[in-house]
């Protein structure tokens, strides 16, 4: 408490500044942490990552617009596919893959949005539902195009531009690809919900018919933010893809949805922040979980139960809640 | 510049507006008067369209707007400050009012230096997040959002809900200044004497049926009608 009491006397401007440099902090040590971690930690940092844009996304729709979306899957799985079906047909080229991935997710999104957002609370959530398990379905049974239940291979891109071409064969170059779409998707959507957008999207979750009665077509920015949403798994469903040069069919799983909305409630929803780090624990659980015991579901299911009971804004709200109890007695 | 003919509005299976008929002139103040579950917010429903009526027809500015969606009738000029005040908690009173004014798009609303003039204390809380509002801070936010949309017909569904004395005393005050701006408002009330102080037109309402209607000295000479509709 004392450094915050010096702190506070500094002037704003060296304050603001000492705080972005504080951002930057965990994204500092997570550059230097392949260097120094065994394979085994690099890799499930990745995957962290790559979730933790998952459960940012679905953040947008569940904490800030007030949708809630039991289908995010469908586009994290998309995305996968879409980078399967580039890599194999039209480019081993990121800087071809990554904007056909994106534009495809998209368009598929205006589309299951279009249609899922004519409807809201339990109606919305079982449309996406259904949404991604047709998918999960199309993948399963067009085989001769998705595979089947075998799913396809994803070749490894390459970054092309011209006669400059960098290959990203190594774990380590993949690593920082995912990282680098990570620190980006966090401040681009940091400034989203900040946006006058991102106000608008909060007055939709708080109260849609008083959105309309002040002049807003409340659907197209619910549909906006669901472009935008799925877009960002989208990302996040290329990125896994290429780390596991393999997708298949389990992507669009339902229980995919199911644990981004865990990460998202688990670290606290409307904060960005917090689902990253539900997205570190969710994930520590189920891949350290599950190679220790047979039971990691049960584990993960009882801590979401005591988190909705106890801790219903998750993770920040807790740490919000302590730092409010240390500096109230001196208050 | 509003008229409502002959409304009949449900919700679900139960008929609650029968046959409601009011007008509201440019620049006038009309008031809807009546006891609690008589319809009152149920006809602000119906013009603002939460609830659209299944028979009858609403016009405003010439145009029949029956059943259209909210945004349209507030692109057209109707601003609606919604019952117990409800404002964007998640944002500050700033934000909240910026919220309102882009909403207007190219209407022209109130500017926030012209809403300050008229709200000094919002200045004051400028920067202060929705749920650290007092009660009166909430309604002058509900009204000055209003305000933001530059709405040629406020509706305004019981300011005074929960207010203290003084406060009404304040929002009474703040009604008539924007009566004297021009500003044409459909108030719907429960405190009878605010209503009547700055109505042209008292309107009441009883189990969904306009029961009267006329100039408020009316209203005020007939004790027994107000004792009868409105308890007091």
């Amino acid at each position: 408490m004392t450094t915050e009491h010096a702190s506070s006397l500094r002037p704003a401007a060296v304050l603001a500044a000492q705080r972005g440099w504080w951002r930057l902090l965990p994204l500092v040590a997570l550059a230097l942490l392949p260097l120094v971690a065994p394979p085994f930690w690099r890799s499930l940092t990745l995957e962290v990552l790559a979730l933790a844009i998952f459960a940012m996304s679905l953040d947008v729709l569940i904490g800030y617009t007030g949708l809630v979306s039991f289908g995010h899957a469908a586009f994290l799985g998309f995305g996968a596919y879409a980078a399967a079906f580039t890599t194999e047909r039209v480019s081993e080229n990121l800087l071809v893959v990554l904007p056909i991935c994106l534009a495809s997710v998209a368009l598929y999104a205006v589309v299951v949005g279009f249609l899922a957002l004519r409807t809201s609370g339990i109606s919305f959530l079982m449309l996406t539902l259904a949404f991604s398990q047709m998918l999960f379905g199309l993948a399963i049974r067009w085989s001769r195009v998705t595979g089947g239940s075998d799913g396809l291979s994803v070749a490894r891109p390459h970054i092309g531009l011209g006669a400059w071409q960098v290959p990203l064969g190594p774990d380590l170059d993949l690593y920082y690809l995912v990282l680098a779409a990570f620190a980006a998707s966090w401040w681009l959507l940091s400034r989203l919900v900040a946006s006058p957008f991102g106000h608008t999207l909060r007055g939709i979750k708080e109260n849609a018919q008083r959105m309309q009665a002040l002049g807003y077509r409340t659907r197209r920015f619910e549909l906006a933010a669901f472009v935008v949403a799925a877009v960002f798994a989208g990302l996040a469903g290329m990125l896994l893809a290429m780390h596991n040069r393999y997708v298949s069919p389990d992507t669009f799983a339902w229980t995919t949805s199911g644990q981004g909305i865990i990460m998202v409630i688990v670290g606290g929803a409307g904060t960005l922040v917090g689902p990253i780090l539900g997205a570190l624990l969710v994930h520590l659980l189920e891949s350290v979980g599950s190679s220790a015991t047979e039971s990691w579901r049960l584990i993960m299911g009882v801590v979401f139960v005591l988190f909705v009971l106890f801790a219903p804004k998750g993770i920040i709200g807790i740490l919000r809640r302590l730092r409010r109890s240390k500096e109230s007695p001196r208050a | 510049m509003l008229k409502v003919r002959n409304i009949h509005t449900y919700y679900g299976g139960s008929h609650v507006l029968h046959d409601v008929s009011l007008d509201l002139e440019a620049g006038q103040t009309v008031a809807l008067l009546g006891r609690n579950g008589a319809g009152k917010t149920t006809t602000i429903n119906s013009i603002i369209g939460f609830v659209p009526p299944r028979a009858g027809s609403i016009t405003f500015k010439g145009a029949t707007i029956t059943g259209a969606p909210p945004y349209t009738l507030a692109h057209m000029g109707m601003g609606l400050v919604p019952q117990g005040r409800r404002i964007f908690s998640s944002l500050t009173v700033e934000e909240n009012l910026r919220l309102a004014q882009r909403a207007a798009g190219r209407r022209n609303g109130w500017s926030l230096e012209r809403i300050y003039a008229t709200f000094p204390v919002l200045q004051e809380r400028a920067k202060s997040g929705g749920t650290q509002l007092s009660g009166g801070e909430q309604q002058m936010l509900a009204i000055a959002r209003a305000l933001a949309t530059g709405p040629d017909v406020l509706l305004l569904d019981e300011p005074s809900e929960g207010l203290a004395p003084l406060i009404v005393a304040e929002v009474g005050r703040m009604l008539a200044a924007l009566k004297r701006e021009g500003l044409a408002m459909l108030l719907v009330e429960q405190h009878v004497a605010l209503a009547i102080s700055v109505a042209d037109v008292v309107y009441v309402l009883n189990k969904g049926q306009i029961v009267f209607s006329g100039a408020p000295a009316i209203l005020q000479q007939n004790s027994a009608m107000r004792q009868q509709y409105l308890g007091v």
